[in-house]
């Protein structure tokens, strides 16, 4: 019987394609270490038994950005982590003028209630400005700020 | 009955040390380097030898007693290491749950957690008294101690104020510290409620398999959406990029990696496990009140800095984050409720025995939202986004302009989703500047009209509502043989610790797949009088995915099985693999599917012990009414380089009798090439637990 499980372990391991144990597009901050990384093919029967997904190292995330809740996260870090890690939500819900995830982005802008309309509006109006290059989050949440500079009801919000 | 039937757990024992003894490293703990004998207890605290620090600190008591000359510096540390011990603060199932001590067979306490650093005494982890006295002299140090960034007044926060709590004089003898990093998580967390997310099980990604857990902390009053921006806690095995393959399954499985507490904004998680994986995500809300919240919290910062060897069957995700809750109920841990294995939702269905979650709010994948949007469009405006997929967006530019402007918005919206759904199979760059991508955004941003929020339904049924993981079968089988006019009636018992096939019922479980292990059977002929051996099977995966007009998803299978069909034949081992293709030409109804099949066989009846067969098989499993399932599969398979062939049909039927247990029935055609024509039916029933 043993001999039988060894040999069975032997041979379950053998079939199993090669893992890929490359993790599927997490971790914090900005910049590259978020961006990078392809999840490849992926899953993998390897992956099926073992119920986790990889995790990111824990140097990947200290120090960086809203990861880490023992260092102070300015609004901004915390706009731009968001940005950053949630650009296509984002990409999609500006271009269709709402969403969930734009609603957060408005939170964290501090958009009061009334001028939500308007900061979709701006928003959509002004995707390709906003996505224009390489998908930046400062860029895009710098060119939104310039965006709502130019309009009446927003430029309130735009410090810069 | 010549052969006693003996209960699984020793089986069990077995499959146990195939995954979890493969590679059990038991960590060194490495010595400090012994240097120069401290004078006193504070100073060898100072230095983070803490086991020395209470010795000396013991030692200088009794002499001070013993001059009856007590000094002040000399009786702090002893006369809370008395306290302590008065009140037998080291056996209390607190103290326990903190440190993660579990009783071994020699009713002695091991903690689970492996890393040296999270002991204060270089016994701790087998000692929860020699920990605890170790622990009050560490409170006293101003030093952190390396590895360690922080003082352990500092880190220990949940055993410093655990023992505030228990010994009231501690806050006169101990000196206090800034412990500004633990205010600003405390701060930063504003904790209120913490919400368990099931991210549950995908057909086409098995990684997935059983569905994941982790916690959420979330604020006071918060809309839904606010809360992606709150943070997570999440267990997992932390695996270095350059392991691949066979070393991955073995390490995974046997406790070969390092198993870590991170902290990480929880809308990267819902995207990796929504968006990235497509997986369906269930949170519910635990009810555990604010204090018992912050005790959490501050356990979960202790628990940053330790690491447990990740079992991915017994000590995985879900283990540990019932662990970390377990702190809020010392006295009924919830982790003593698992053993061998532990499946996700089998944690949620706990809680929910124990009254400790609420019913769950339901976020939908990037899959499910696509098929929804998909749904709510007109034939005609599918039909174009498909053109505009499989042809570029120039396509059906003349076609969409001469939509209304609320339409082309649907079209677009559903065309862009789907380029970023396949795009993310490959690539999960988050960058938001995929060109397809933003070309079709662009074009829809122009618009100018908002787009219509999609319905997507909650599933009727919750996973923790689904049938118990684990099951016991009790089956009749009649066998006839034609050629051979022989005849057979078989019993048998059998058991399957996880997890879902498509004979079960399908209430809460993704009816697309099926995943068993370890299901192990003994058989009784009524005829010999005699038991026998007669399955194992090891792993049993199928994911049967029905291919659309826009999902062409391969269906797969794969099969490690031992069997020892009737009492006058030998084993028969096989591995088996097949891909094959799946439809479903109506909705709700039969799934039909085909695959190329692959065996490699060993059994030694065969002229041939052992073979590579190839074959082909084909069949259909629907559910006509709920509670009733049924299929039936032929199969065909011949010899790689020889004569031998098999051929098999059979067609069952399955029905949920209440939702933990079923009744099944099948019969079955079995012909090969040297052997015999055989004809057999089953009846049985199964009960989940």
């Amino acid at each position: 019987m043993k001999m039988f499980i060894a040999l069975s372990a032997t041979l379950l391991v053998a079939a199993m394609p090669v893992a890929q144990a490359q993790e599927t597009g997490v971790g914090c901050g900005v910049g590259s270490t978020l961006l990078e990384g392809k999840s490849g093919k992926g899953v993998s029967i390897a992956a099926a038994l073992i119920n986790a997904s990889a995790s990111q190292t824990s140097s990947m995330t200290s120090g960086l950005f809203g990861c880490d809740p023992t260092q102070t996260v300015s609004n901004d870090q915390a706009t731009e982590t968001f940005v950053a890690g949630n650009m296509d939500q984002l990409s999609s819900e500006i271009a269709q003028g709402g969403g969930q995830y734009l609603t957060v982005l408005a939170d964290l802008m501090g958009i009061a209630d009334e001028d939500r309309v308007a900061f979709h509006r701006v928003a959509q109006e002004n995707y390709d400005s906003l996505f224009f290059t390489d998908g930046d989050a400062r860029r895009v949440i710098e060119s939104m700020e310039i965006a709502m500079l130019n309009d009446t009801s927003l430029s309130k919000y735009a410090v810069n | 009955m010549t052969v006693r039937f003996s209960p699984p757990l020793p089986v069990l024992g077995l499959v146990s040390l195939l995954f979890q003894g493969l590679l059990m490293f038991e960590a060194t703990y490495a010595q400090q380097p012994g240097s120069a004998t401290p004078v006193n207890w504070q100073i060898a605290s100072n230095k983070g030898d803490y086991d020395q620090a209470v010795a000396l600190a013991l030692n200088a008591d009794k002499n001070a007693t013993a001059k009856n000359n007590s000094s002040q510096d000399n009786s702090s540390l002893a006369s809370l290491i008395a306290a302590a011990s008065a009140k037998n603060l080291a056996t209390d199932p607190q103290w326990r749950a903190f440190l993660h001590y579990k009783p071994t067979s020699r009713s002695r306490w091991l903690s689970q957690v492996d890393s040296p650093q999270f002991f204060m005494s270089d016994n701790g982890k087998r000692s929860p008294k020699a920990e605890l006295n170790a622990t009050l002299a560490a409170f006293y140090s101003t030093k952190a101690k390396p590895p360690l960034r922080l003082t352990a007044y500092c880190r220990f926060v949940a055993r410093r104020y655990w023992l505030a709590e228990q010994l009231p004089e501690l806050a006169d003898l101990l000196p206090e510290q800034d412990c500004p990093e633990f205010d600003q998580y405390v701060r930063y967390l504003n904790a209120d409620v913490l919400t368990l997310i099931f991210p549950s099980a995908h057909p086409n990604s098995p990684s997935s398999a059983f569905g994941h857990t982790l916690l959420r902390v979330d604020k006071k009053d918060q809309r839904p959406e606010s809360r992606l921006l709150n943070m997570s806690i999440n267990f997992a095995a932390e695996i270095p990029p350059d392991v691949s393959g066979a070393a991955y399954a073995i390490r995974g499985l046997g406790g070969g990696f390092p198993g870590r507490f991170t902290l990480l904004p929880y809308h990267l998680k819902l995207r990796e496990y929504g968006q990235i994986e497509n997986r369906d995500t269930w949170e519910y809300e635990l009810s555990l009140d604010k204090p018992k919240v912050d005790l959490v919290l501050r356990h979960t910062y202790e628990m940053l800095i330790s690491e447990f060897d990740y079992y991915f069957f017994s000590e995985n995700c879900s283990y540990h984050l019932l662990s970390l809750l377990d702190v809020a109920y010392p006295d009924e841990p919830l982790t003593d409720n698992f053993g061998w294995w532990t499946i996700p939702v089998d944690t949620i269905r706990l809680l929910e025995e124990r009254r400790l979650v609420s019913e769950p709010r339901f976020v939908p994948s990037a899959i499910r939202t696509l098929r929804a949007r998909r749904s709510q469009l007109p034939d005609t405006d599918a039909a174009l986004t498909l053109k505009g997929l499989e042809q570029g967006l120039p396509a059906i530019d003349q076609s969409l302009r001469k939509l209304p402007k609320e339409r082309q918005a649907g079209v677009l919206d559903l065309l862009s989703d789907y380029e970023r759904y396949n795009r993310l199979k490959t690539d999960n760059s988050a960058q938001g500047n995929n060109e397809t991508e933003r070309a079709i955004l662009s074009l829809r941003s122009k618009l100018g009209v908002k787009s219509e929020s999609t319905v997507i339904k909650r599933p009727e049924a919750t996973p923790e509502s689904g049938h118990g993981t684990a099951s016991v079968a009790l089956e009749y089988q009649y066998k006839e043989d034609k050629y051979k006019e022989d005849k057979a009636n078989i019993i048998e018992l059998s058991f399957r610790p996880a997890y879902h096939d498509f004979r079960d019922p399908s209430k809460g479980y993704d009816d697309k797949a099926v995943i068993e292990l370890g299901l192990i059977g003994v058989a009784y002929d009524l005829e010999e009088e005699e038991a026998f051996f007669s399955s194992f099977t090891a792993l049993r995966i199928e994911s049967i995915a029905p291919r659309g007009a826009f999902f062409k998803p391969i269906s797969w299978k794969t099969e490690v099985k031992f069997e020892r069909p009737a009492i006058d034949q030998r084993h028969q081992f096989t591995i088996n693999a097949g891909a094959g293709v799946a439809y479903q030409p109506l909705s709700k109804g039969p799934v039909f599917f085909a695959f190329g099949e692959s065996d490699l066989v060993d059994a030694p009846r065969l002229e041939q012990r052992r073979q590579l067969r190839l074959g082909a098989s084909a069949g259909a499993h629907w559910e006509p009414v709920k509670q009733l399932r049924m299929g039936f599969e032929l199969d065909h398979s011949r010899q790689l380089g020889g004569k031998f062939f098999e051929s098999e049909a059979e067609i069952w039927v399955a029905f949920a009798l209440a939702n933990q247990w079923s009744l099944n029935v099948n019969a079955a055609s079995l012909k090969d090439a040297d052997r015999s024509s055989a004809i057999s039916a089953t009846v049985g029933i199964r009960a989940y637990f």
